[in-house]
């Protein structure tokens, strides 16, 4: 398992493991450990090494609890016929955020694969750096509809073969259910 | 990342087998239709429709399929599956004089449900102690819009029936829509081969995973449904949220946004606007995927998010672009969702 850690932070695993690990790493904190240690050497080796990395995840996670994210995390495939990205974004890294992982995704912000967060096409991409908790923290804002109405918006003027109402399932999943 | 070739390799190693399964296809099936090709109303059971028919069209099938969903009672438990999670759901469809009921329950989790009576949707959320109440848009304005658009769908699907399986312990015909390109998500579909209700359906995106499931466990069709399967069981109360998500979506509204670059395949189906100040939402279709854009202000120093998933089949697509928020959503391929969304531009 530790070396599918590894192979993780290079970006070597399939989605259905990053998967696994993903959920290992929400509820093993032992797990979640060893991917501190594996960050932090990395992070050590590349001359990141914060003055202060003492209950950082436990930091962030605190600021997390409260932050209204709707989505898992999930890994990207890459783009076909886009523009492609700017040269220094991971693109290899790109990951999107969902509640159900929130442990996950502050330990994956301090290896910088939050460029999605931020990344629209011409906005500078984080650099790999340590990144803080403030920049971490999802943007909060107050759209005139959530991402569930956006959802149900759209539910209601797509085609599609299921019956009308199958289709909202779709909106109304429960993300803290697995 | 993966790499394109593989993809291109994998997909097609896929569908060549899917094609190799199309030469042994079954064309015993036969179509529960009248005529008119309408199911009679009032909820009809498959017994009472004479006329037999071998389809060997697939486009039939697919006729069959809307029809059925819309003039069939029926009541049953299916599962949706997406990644690693399921959630089961019962539904109780009525159709009677003339108008659709429907009400679904999804029994994993907080309780959540949705109730539809003809053109309105109620979607009750007791965690969040919301309502989300729309109306329906296009889907309802049957025949005028249907995924059955078939030369829409024949542009950008090779469409093929394969045999016959059981689903739910009932017979049901597979059909097959393979994607022409890798800017939309494959389909397989189950229906019933008596009266034409779609029993499974996945998504399959382009390494041939299915990425995206709802099946029938269990279902009854025809018969009466009595108004108690239908009455919500959840208590809502006054203090709730209501969010009323309706639109125009009947007047094409003028408006300022257009796509610099088309997307290969979709149409705008629909421009709506939502009640003032809400997002303007284009739609557009390649005649069963969607994808929508929403335009909206956004609040002064906002950051985009970038991409979302929304769930199965669906990605969302967030980015700023000159004081908007763009959010572009739809069941297709993440990569194609980010470009309608950075393809969007306001026309001066």
């Amino acid at each position: 398992m530790k070396e599918k850690l590894s192979a993780m932070l290079d970006g070597d695993v399939d989605d259905a493991t990053v998967r696994t690990l993903l959920i290992r790493l929400k509820h093993d904190p032992a797990f979640r450990n060893e991917w501190d240690t594996y960050c932090l050497l990395g992070d050590a080796l590349r001359g990141y090494a914060p003055p202060e990395l003492e209950g950082f995840t436990e930091r962030v996670m605190a600021r997390l609890e409260n932050e209204p994210i709707i989505f898992a995390p999930r890994r990207i495939p890459p783009p076909i016929e886009t523009p492609a990205a700017p040269p220094d974004a991971p693109s290899r890294r790109r990951y999107i955020l969902q509640s159900a992982a929130a442990s996950a995704m502050g330990i994956l912000a301090v290896i910088g694969v939050v460029a999605t967060l931020s990344g629209s096409k011409g906005t500078a991409s984080p650099s790999p750096a340590l990144i803080t908790a403030t920049a971490i923290a999802p943007v909060r804002h107050t759209p005139a509809i959530m991402p569930n109405n956006y959802m149900f918006a759209h539910q209601t003027m797509s085609g599609g073969f299921m019956p009308a109402a199958i289709h909202y399932v779709r909106g109304l999943s429960d993300p803290t259910e697995e | 990342m993966v790499n394109i070739r593989h993809i291109t390799t994998a997909t097609a190693k896929t569908w060549v087998s899917v094609g190799l399964c199309l030469l042994c296809q079954s064309s015993s099936a036969t179509l529960a239709m009248d005529k008119t090709g309408e199911l009679s109303p009032e909820g009809s059971t498959p017994q009472t429709i004479q006329t037999e028919l071998a389809v060997a069209n697939p486009m039939a099938w697919f006729d069959r399929i809307t029809i059925a969903s819309r003039q069939l009672n029926y009541v049953g438990v299916f599962s949706y599956q997406t990644g690693w999670r399921t959630e089961t759901s019962r539904i109780v469809h009525r159709f009677a004089n003339g108008e659709e009921k429907e009400h679904l329950e999804i029994l994993d989790g907080s309780p959540r449900e949705i109730i539809r009576e003809g053109d309105n949707m109620r979607c009750v959320l007791p965690a969040q102690r919301t309502i989300i109440v729309g109306k329906m848009g296009i889907r309802n304005s049957f025949p005028g819009y249907l995924p059955q658009n078939h030369a829409e769908l024949t542009a950008n699907y090779r469409i093929h029936l394969e045999g016959v399986g059981r689903i739910a312990g009932l017979d049901a015909q597979k059909l097959v829509l393979e994607p022409r390109d890798e800017l939309r998500y494959g389909h397989m579909l189950w229906v019933e081969l008596q009266s034409g209700l779609l029993l499974k359906s996945q998504v399959i995106d382009a390494n041939g995973k299915v990425i995206e499931q709802f099946a029938f466990s269990d279902v009854r069709i025809g018969g009466e449904i009595n108004d108690e399967l239908l009455t919500p069981s959840v208590k809502t109360s006054d203090d709730w949220h209501t969010v009323d998500v309706s639109g125009d979506h009947t007047a094409r509204i003028e408006n300022q946004w257009a796509l610099s670059e088309p997307l290969p395949g979709f149409t705008r189906l629909a421009t709506t606007q939502h009640r003032t100040g809400w997002p303007l939402q284009l739609v557009y279709s390649d005649g069963l995927a969607a994808i929508s854009i929403f335009i909206e202000p956004a609040e002064a120093g906002i950051n985009a998010r970038g991409y979302f998933a929304g769930g199965g089949a669906v990605n969302v697509f967030e980015r700023i672009l000159n004081g908007y928020r763009i959010t572009a959503l739809g069941e297709a391929p993440a990569s194609l969702v980010q470009r309608a969304a950075e393809s969007i531009k306001e026309l001066k």
